[in-house]
């Protein structure tokens, strides 16, 4: 692409990537690349490729991955949102496009598209659970599931075959990843979390911070885990940028009936791990993701009653929203 | 004018290097990329990049495992390691930092944010 395109016609690296490695295995191995595309681009740990076989009677699989056997055979029969996506050839969206028509065996579809030669859909995939880390499906997301439907036909006549990586058979259900009753949750990057209820939140940190709140009256609490300082260029602000997820975390805690002045934080994180020298080209990222948690904190007033910022280690940090406890482990490498 | 910064790029997925290096070919880097663990450890060594990105999940040598060797070697104690990776769970995440990485960021990635690392791990 040349450089002086005009910029809205710019793909992103993603997309950009999908579309030029679809491209590149028309004569074999597409299938291998859409597996690719759904697992590392998308986040996707579930998926069904599968053509629509002559007549329209009956898919066929082409590859499959985290599904088992029975699951996959579930799927063969052209019904469902599955089988409306083969007919009509339009997308389903989990969340976007109406769910009418789902059958049992289709709980859990994110999303099912359609994969063309020109005009003619010659199958579909579909996708099922997303990696824990991936909480929806974006806007480049869509641009990418665009590619696979325009791009992905030479995987039905991939010389390379199919790819299957199935689950054995389960004969227990599989445990919950939130136990009801438990109140223990794991606060992915980016995440903001306040409780009511005692709950204990854990996280790891490295160069990311932290910021934990407390308010000792209500006994309640919550804690936020940014990324950066601030939201990079053309991007909006969310719960990776601790502009944002500090006033999050504290509005969130007022909704809950807090009042700023019982507030008490403590901050962690904000590490070099390693690299360039601290204090070798100005401050370093964890020392910006620090200073930023130290200033929004005063401008709101709030004391901050312990911090562990800084150093050259990554640190597991468990915070308990009842009565306010953080504890820290370090992660010493090597 | 100063030497560019040598980037490191490991994954088994072609996809995800190739996506790699178009999000990074317009900064001031040379980029190398690798397919296995083992090569990962070999370019280490012999190349010097100023920053690895890489993946855990390959075949033979995972990236836990290069960054723990890497981290035993004089030469590459101090080099900067990305982990980028679909292993999101807490019990991996922890055991990449303890296997010596400087940051773990979890795939699909935002690119604004893995530049905005890779920047701040080369003291820009």
């Amino acid at each position: 692409m040349s450089r002086d395109s005009k910029p809205e016609l710019v793909l992103r690296p993603r997309v950009a990537a999908a579309l030029q490695r679809l491209r590149d295995s028309r004569d074999g191995g597409a299938v291998g690349v859409i597996g690719e595309i759904v697992s590392q681009l998308l986040g996707c740990e579930e998926h069904a490729l599968l053509v629509l076989g002559e007549g329209g009677a009956r898919l066929q699989p082409i590859a499959a991955m985290g599904l088992t056997p029975q699951r996959l055979e579930s799927l063969l029969a052209p019904e469902g949102i599955i089988g409306q996506v083969a007919r009509h050839g339009v997308p389903y969206l989990v969340g976007r496009t109406s769910s009418v028509g789902a059958l049992a065996h289709e709980a859990g579809l994110t999303a099912c598209i359609a994969i063309r030669s020109g005009r003619q859909v010659r199958g579909v995939l579909a996708l099922f659970r997303m990696l824990p880390q991936k909480r929806s499906l974006t806007g480049e997301d869509l641009e990418l599931l665009d590619v696979i439907s325009e791009e992905g036909a030479p995987a039905f006549s991939d010389p390379r075959g199919g790819a299957f990586i199935l689950q054995p058979p389960s004969t227990e259900p599989l445990p919950s990843r939130t136990a009801p009753g438990l109140r223990a949750l794991f606060l992915q990057p980016g995440g903001v979390v306040t409780a009511a209820q005692p709950t204990e939140v854990t996280t790891i940190l490295g160069s990311c911070v932290s910021v934990c709140l407390w308010d000792e009256h209500l006994r309640l609490g919550g804690m936020n885990h940014f990324l950066l300082p601030t939201a990079p260029r053309g991007q909006l602000p969310c719960g990776r940028h601790g502009e944002a997820a500090i006033p999050m975390l504290l509005r969130d805690l007022e909704r809950l009936g807090s009042q700023r002045r019982n507030l008490r934080a403590k901050v962690f994180g904000g590490a070099h791990v390693a690299g360039a020298p601290a204090g070798g080209a100005g401050p370093t990222l964890g020392q910006r993701n620090a200073e930023l948690a130290r200033r929004l904190l005063a401008e709101a007033g709030i004391p901050i009653i312990a911090e562990d910022l800084g150093g050259r280690v990554g640190r597991k940090l468990r915070f308990r929203t009842e009565d306010g406890l953080a504890l820290v482990k370090t992660l010493e490498g090597g | 004018m100063a030497e560019p910064k040598k980037i490191l790029l490991v994954d088994d997925s072609p996809t995800v290097l190739l996506m790699e290096r178009l999000l990074l070919q317009d900064g001031p880097y040379e980029l190398l990329s690798v397919t296995s663990g083992q090569e990962a450890l070999e370019t280490a060594l012999s190349a010097r990049p100023d920053v690895i990105l890489m993946d855990v999940v390959m075949p033979g040598m995972d990236g836990f495992e290069v960054c723990r060797r890497l981290r035993a070697e004089e030469a590459t104690r101090a080099t900067p390691i990305i982990l980028v990776t679909t292993r999101g769970g807490p019990e991996h995440i922890e055991q990449g930092y303890e296997s010596g990485c400087s940051d773990y960021v979890t795939k699909p990635f935002d690119g604004n944010e893995l530049r905005a690392k890779i920047e701040g791990l080369l003291g820009h």
